[in-house]
């Protein structure tokens, strides 16, 4: 078995240490107890327990870190293996001296399980911002495949900086074992092996072979002629890279192939007045890992529209109280829904109808009773489509994230549905601290490497409710829902003092970044509009403080 | 030894430490692990598992590590596995009785989970010679 990254085993360890922090009071309120009991009247059993507990105790406690606790564990320990097996309970004095260890005991517990609540605290895990599985504990997985294992663990340690985790790999055979038992998110191959010119490139062949989903694989290699090139697409590589490798290079193209957004189910929103046909429908999209919203009553679908977002309408022509048609028409007044597909499903069969539906508005017509995998098939192909149109639209082309214009829409949407469901929302401004410096010390190149570096930080380390855009040049923005101002202080300090310790390489020299932060809320602004004035204004103030920091203004 | 350690068979009654060694001997370590509980499940399991290594706790309710590999040894495939303890307490005499009993080395409590697997292999390869 291959070794696994060092980070990912000190996340176990450190998960390991928080639980064994959270039993330590019960077997401390045991040791109690039985000292109790024993004070009452001495038994050998009791005493046996009780030792036993000390005893496990005294080798617990150091292995996660807390020797203090299992020293003093231990002289209770060496005390109580004495009178094992005795009748005769122990003179006063040495009562006392045990009275004294478990009290030592239970305060160095509480010290303890008090610690470990205030970091909690710190990090802003369990005060209003919960990570979600986006972040750290789930990264995605790469196996490196290269017998040369001083530059693949060398890249592999570059790679891991940017949240991924590595797994290299000398041998082909080492490679195949593993991935039969975890398959990895995307795999980096080396082509040439001591078994061949194309060693690599034949094992991911027979791979991909025996897959019934695509593995995305990078192929890196010293050649770059057009037969190894060929070889590498048939084979089912999705991208190939010459050496000496670029890490910017890789890591752009991992983060295409295991792409941070892109990966979520599509929303299809179903608009039908029978129930039971709407959840037959519902579960068939569902199955086929679709997320589905029904809306039975035409009527309530202004609310669902902003809050689900949906991708797609799959929607009935005759209803009560307005047709499929006119709602379409409704849809299509609000310019933010004009490239929504809304596919009818009627059981008209006429052509004339049909073509009225398309006329005002429909993209589709299927037609009741349908296929389950038609329905499937048409409804992901029109989905897709509109997903990647809509992110041609609103996304930033260098990072990925929202732009301006569609960051402000969203948080005009954000505000009103806190204010109707009464929740919390906190907006955030983020501006690259000096950043002219580095386009004129390295160039803009290195520059636009920043600013996506900074967004795939942010990317990675915020939740998947979040929503992060590109604000401006160097200047990010982002909307935390459900949070309070001081939660997403702690979340968005922890993410700055992180970045701030990562070097940038350009050649052989190296620099730090650090960002600036302005935070509001609509706990002190009432619009999205204030909201957006406050976090600038704080933004200004923590550059006047001297950059690198955060800051809430009154 | 003359062959490589790949299984190990670790009799361990405290949860939180067994978790540990999960860590410390199939990740980081990348040995085969069985963990039993207590010194009756070891030696109801030990036989299928075959394993290269006893790694026994010494103080554990019901049947302790000494007791238990002292049953262990009874059964015939079982008769020649090496075993070392681990325990909360060392000094040295004890280190020798349990050397007596049969085991190649003791490891002292509280260990490090990220070398824990490294002191094995140099007690095992420190016994192959």
């Amino acid at each position: 078995m291959p070794k696994q990254s060092v980070n990912n085993i000190e996340e176990k360890l450190r998960g390991l240490r928080n639980s064994y922090i959270q039993h330590l009071p019960g077997k401390i309120k045991d040791v109690q107890k039985l000292w109790n009991s024993l004070c009452n009247g001495w038994q050998n059993e009791t005493i046996d327990e009780l030792h036993r507990i000390v005893h496990s105790l005294a080798g617990s406690a150091g292995t996660f870190g807390f020797a203090q606790m299992g020293e003093i564990a231990r002289s209770a320990d060496n005390i109580l293996k004495n009178y094992r097996d005795t009748e005769m309970p122990p003179h006063n004095s040495v009562k006392d001296e045990l009275e004294d260890i478990f009290e030592k005991l239970s305060s160095i517990c509480n010290s303890i399980t008090e610690q470990a609540e205030e970091t909690k605290d710190s990090t802003g895990l369990d005060v209003g911002y919960k990570p979600d599985h986006k972040n750290s504990t789930v990264k995605n997985r790469i196996f490196m495949v290269d017998d040369d294992n001083e530059s693949a663990s060398e890249l592999a340690l570059q790679i891991e900086q940017f949240g991924y985790e590595v797994t290299v790999f000398n041998s082909i055979e080492a490679f195949k074992k593993e991935i039969a038992v975890t398959p990895p998110t995307a795999v980096i191959m080396d082509v040439v092996f001591p078994e061949g010119e194309f060693a690599g490139i034949e094992a991911v062949r027979k791979i991909q072979r025996q897959r019934a989903v695509h593995l995305p694989v990078i192929y890196v290699s010293t050649y770059g002629d057009l037969k190894s090139r060929l070889n590498a697409v048939r084979s089912g590589g999705d991208a190939y890279l010459t050496k000496p490798i670029d890490i910017n290079m890789v890591v752009e193209t991992l983060d295409i192939l295991t792409s941070f957004h892109g990966n979520d189910s599509y929303r299809i929103l179903i608009v039908d007045d029978d129930k039971y046909l709407a959840e037959h429908y519902a579960t068939v999209l569902r199955n086929a890992d679709l997320d589905v919203k029904i809306v039975n009553d035409p009527m309530d679908i202004m609310n669902v529209l902003v809050d689900f977002n949906p991708e797609l309408i799959l929607m009935d022509i005759y209803m009560p109280g307005c047709t499929g048609l006119e709602l379409a028409k409704v849809i299509r007044q609000n310019v933010s829904y004009l490239n929504l597909p809304i596919v009818f499903l009627s059981t008209e069969t006429g052509q004339e109808q049909q073509y009225a539906a398309l006329r005002m508005g429909g993209d589709d017509f299927l037609t009741k009773p349908i296929d389950e995998g038609h329905l499937i098939s048409s409804v992901i192909s029109r989905a897709q489509r509109s997903r990647k149109l809509a992110e041609a639209i609103t996304r930033d082309s260098l990072t990925g994230l929202l732009n301006h214009a569609k960051l402000r829409d969203q948080l005009d949407i954000e505000v009103l549905r806190a204010e109707r469901q009464g929740t919390n929302l906190t907006f955030a401004m983020i501006d690259i601290d000096f950043f002219k410096k580095v386009n004129d010390n390295y160039g803009h190149v290195v520059g636009d490497h920043v600013i996506r570096d900074i967004a795939r930080t942010l990317n990675q380390q915020l939740r998947r409710t979040d929503i992060i855009g590109r604000y401006g040049g160097e200047e990010f923005a982002v909307i935390l829902p459900d949070t309070d101002e001081k939660s997403a202080k702690y979340a968005l300090d922890k993410i700055r003092e992180e970045y701030a310790q990562k070097h940038h390489a350009v050649g052989k020299e190296h620099f730090n970044i650090t960002f600036s932060c302005g935070i509001s809320g609509i706990s002190s602004s009432k619009s999205a509009e204030a909201i957006v004035v406050k976090a600038d204004e704080a933004l200004y103030e923590a550059k006047k403080k001297g950059r690198n920091c955060i800051v809430i203004l009154p | 030894m003359t062959h490589e350690l790949k299984k190990i068979l670790y009799v361990e009654d405290e949860a939180d430490i067994q978790a540990v060694a999960t860590i410390a001997l199939e990740t980081v370590g990348g040995y085969q692990l069985k963990i039993c509980s207590s010194g009756d499940e070891a030696i109801n399991t030990a036989a299928a598992f075959a394993p290269d290594l006893f790694l026994l706790d010494v103080m554990m309710p019901g049947m302790d590590g000494p007791t238990t590999l002292g049953k262990l040894r009874e059964i015939p495939s079982l008769k020649d596995v090496p075993a070392i303890f681990m325990t909360a307490k060392v000094q040295s005499n004890e280190v020798e009785q349990f050397k007596q009993i049969g085991a190649l080395d003791v490891i002292p409590k509280p260990f490090d989970p990220m070398t824990l697997a490294e002191r094995i292999k140099a007690i095992w390869e420190n016994n192959s010679a």
